[in-house]
């Protein structure tokens, strides 16, 4: 499903806001290749700088050092309306004065399509996008979810070689954005068109991505599967940011994880190269919570009853706070109670040992 | 709705407001019904009449003047409308250095009084060596007329999303056709209204006429002052309740273009 090509290669790029002494390094030295046909994802908090290095693709900002090349060609110089990519935008920006299929056919029509031409791909791509009854209307006449599908339609339309998508599903509604995400996917796997979507949601991200860069204050942090990006977090800032994590400070000595007063458990750790002090990140889904098993000691401070499942925050005896996550599947809900003494264990390669000289987050 | 506001609430605003408008609209009601009186002198009511509208309709030097009018204000509307776009969409457009004192000096000409306009420009073309007549009028009126055309012009670009026009980019547009299939139907609005706006000032203007029309260059207003020099007629209530008409028409429909959305 994905190709080996290189679609689109950063190059150590740089954007400088403000000169002299107050110049802001909004993207420092990002280097990363997405490859073709692939859904790949900016990840990231709000002023990472995803949405600036999206915008720099699109041609809509200045690189101020480095180079974008799509496809092995520089993209440096060349103006948006002179770059074969198109951009959803977040506010999806349809042309107020025009009908969803004036919308769609905009894009052709400036790239000298003949009516005749025309026609049958604003058809198709309307159809592909499920709103072939709406070929009249105009833009204030639909819903969020239907414009959304009509700035879709628009940017597919000229078939460009890559789709830039700027925080598209965030202004949607929670259903209308997993619809959407199960309905990005189906697109971009039928159009086998290379999708570089931005988002903040590490969910969205995990969700629909064929690979993620998570971002962080200009600087890229780790480029991955989710896979890569969920079990083997490159440092603290990535395993704080995408899902739940909990920190613990550990030492490691013969294939023990030890915890001071907590007691010490005989689970491997993904990186035991080193003996001594350890900084840990472990998932609460894969912590076991007992009250009469074997593992760590602790007591539990606060029960979160989320539906699906229960969180419990326990406090280890030696002082550290960890979360266990227990899936409600067999009915008894309740494992313990806030104040019972409990038991923590973990499965097996749970623990995931950070770099020491990781980021804060 | 919205709630009233009780700490605003003061005695007597009713009957304060309603003196102001008499004081405002009552000589104007006066000017109307006059034009309508039979009797040759314009103050003494006697009947009622159609005579002196259809008077001015007859009169070689009225319809000359309204000619006259007619095509500056034209002229100087789609002049100043182009100039004042031009400004607008260079203001929108990215930030750049002094551009809060290049926008104070296209609304300046609205506070610089007109007298001191009208002189300037006498002076500037009889320097230039220019003769009076409809050219130095249609320039001096292209000139005032801008900042009318430029106020909502500028408004209803605020207004528009910048997105828009990068989303044409995106889609292969220049920036010509960027302008013409996107930032312009959208802006349409604006443009006319501050075409109308253009328009009502130039084909009221006096003073300013008064001073850079050569012979043969009177405007309505102008003929209207050299009437009244000798009286009073209701022929000259006629003419102004006429351009009264006009003068609303244009306002109104000026305002309704600015209200409307896309």
């Amino acid at each position: 499903m994905t190709g080996n090509r290189v679609a689109i290669e950063i190059d150590h790029v740089c954007k400088r806001f403000g000169a002299g002494e107050q110049a802001v390094l909004a993207l420092d030295h990002i280097a990363l290749d997405i490859r073709e046909n692939e859904f790949f994802t900016l990840l990231g908090p709000s002023g990472c700088g995803k949405t600036t290095l999206l915008r720099m693709i699109a041609g809509f900002e200045d690189v101020s050092a480095g180079d974008i090349r799509l496809y092995g060609a520089s993209l440096t110089g060349k103006l948006p309306f002179q770059r074969p990519v198109n951009t959803v935008f977040q506010s999806y920006a349809l042309f107020p004065h025009l009908t969803v299929e004036e919308n769609i056919a905009f894009g052709l029509e400036m790239r000298g399509f003949k009516p005749t031409d025309i026609k049958p791909i604003v058809a198709e791509k309307l159809e592909l996008v499920k709103l072939s009854g709406f070929a009249r209307r105009r833009p204030h006449q639909l819903s969020g979810g239907q414009q959304q599908r009509v700035a879709l339609a628009r940017a597919l339309a000229p078939s460009p070689r890559v789709l830039l998508l700027d925080e598209s599903l965030s202004a949607l509604d929670l259903k209308l954005r997993k619809e959407m995400q199960v309905e990005l996917k189906r697109l971009q796997r039928e159009t086998g068109i290379t999708f570089v979507f931005v988002t903040h949601d590490q969910e969205e991200a995990l969700t629909m991505s064929d690979r993620i860069a998570v971002m962080s204050a200009g600087k890229l942090q780790q480029v991955g599967s989710p896979e890569d990006i969920y079990d083997r977090p490159a440092n603290r800032f990535v395993a704080d940011f995408i899902g739940e994590t909990s920190f613990l400070q550990g030492q490691v000595a013969e294939g023990q994880l030890q915890f001071g007063a907590a007691g010490s458990l005989s689970c491997q750790v993904l990186d035991q190269s080193h003996d001594g002090a350890a900084a840990l990140a472990v998932r609460p889904e894969r912590l076991q919570l007992s009250v009469s098993g074997s593992g760590l000691a602790g007591v539990v401070a606060e029960v979160v009853y989320r539906g699906v499942d229960t969180v419990y925050l326990v406090q280890l005896a030696d002082g550290q706070p960890c979360r266990v996550r227990h899936t409600n599947d067999s009915g008894a809900s309740r494992l313990a109670r806030v104040g019972d003494a409990v038991r923590v264990a973990a499965l097996p390669g749970a623990f995931h040992r950070l770099q020491e000289a990781g980021h804060d987050a | 709705m919205q709630a009233s506001n009780t700490l605003w609430r003061f005695r007597g605003v009713t009957p304060t407001a309603m003196l102001a408008f008499v004081y405002l609209y009552l000589p104007i009601v006066v000017l109307v019904v006059l034009s309508f009186n039979a009797n040759r002198i314009a103050t003494l009511w006697t009947g009622f009449s159609f005579d002196w509208y259809l008077k001015v309709m007859d009169n070689d030097n009225i319809l000359r003047a309204t000619k006259n009018s007619l095509i500056i204000a034209s002229g100087a509307t789609v002049l100043a409308t182009s100039f004042a776009t031009m400004a607008a969409l260079a203001m929108a457009g990215k930030r750049f250095r002094g551009q809060a004192f290049i926008n104070a000096m296209l609304g300046l000409p609205l506070l610089v009084p007109e007298i001191v306009t009208a002189v300037a420009s006498l002076l500037f073309f009889l320097a230039l060596g220019l003769d009076l007549g409809l050219l130095t009028v249609l320039i001096a009126h292209t000139v005032f007329c801008i900042p009318f055309a430029y106020l909502p012009i500028r408004a209803r670009l605020e207004g528009l999303d910048p997105r828009l026009a990068e989303a044409a980019a995106d889609l292969y547009a220049g920036p010509f056709a960027t302008f013409r299939r996107v930032t312009l139907p959208l802006i349409l609005p604006g443009v006319l209204s501050g075409a109308m706006l253009a328009f009502i000032v130039s084909l009221d203007d006096f003073v300013i006429t008064f001073f850079v029309a050569g012979a043969g260059a009177t405007t309505l207003p102008v003929y209207i002052f050299g009437l009244i020099r000798m009286g009073i007629t209701p022929e000259v209530n006629a003419v102004s309740a006429l351009m009264l008409l006009v003068s609303i028409a244009f306002v109104a429909l000026s305002y309704w273009m600015g209200q409307r959305k896309s």
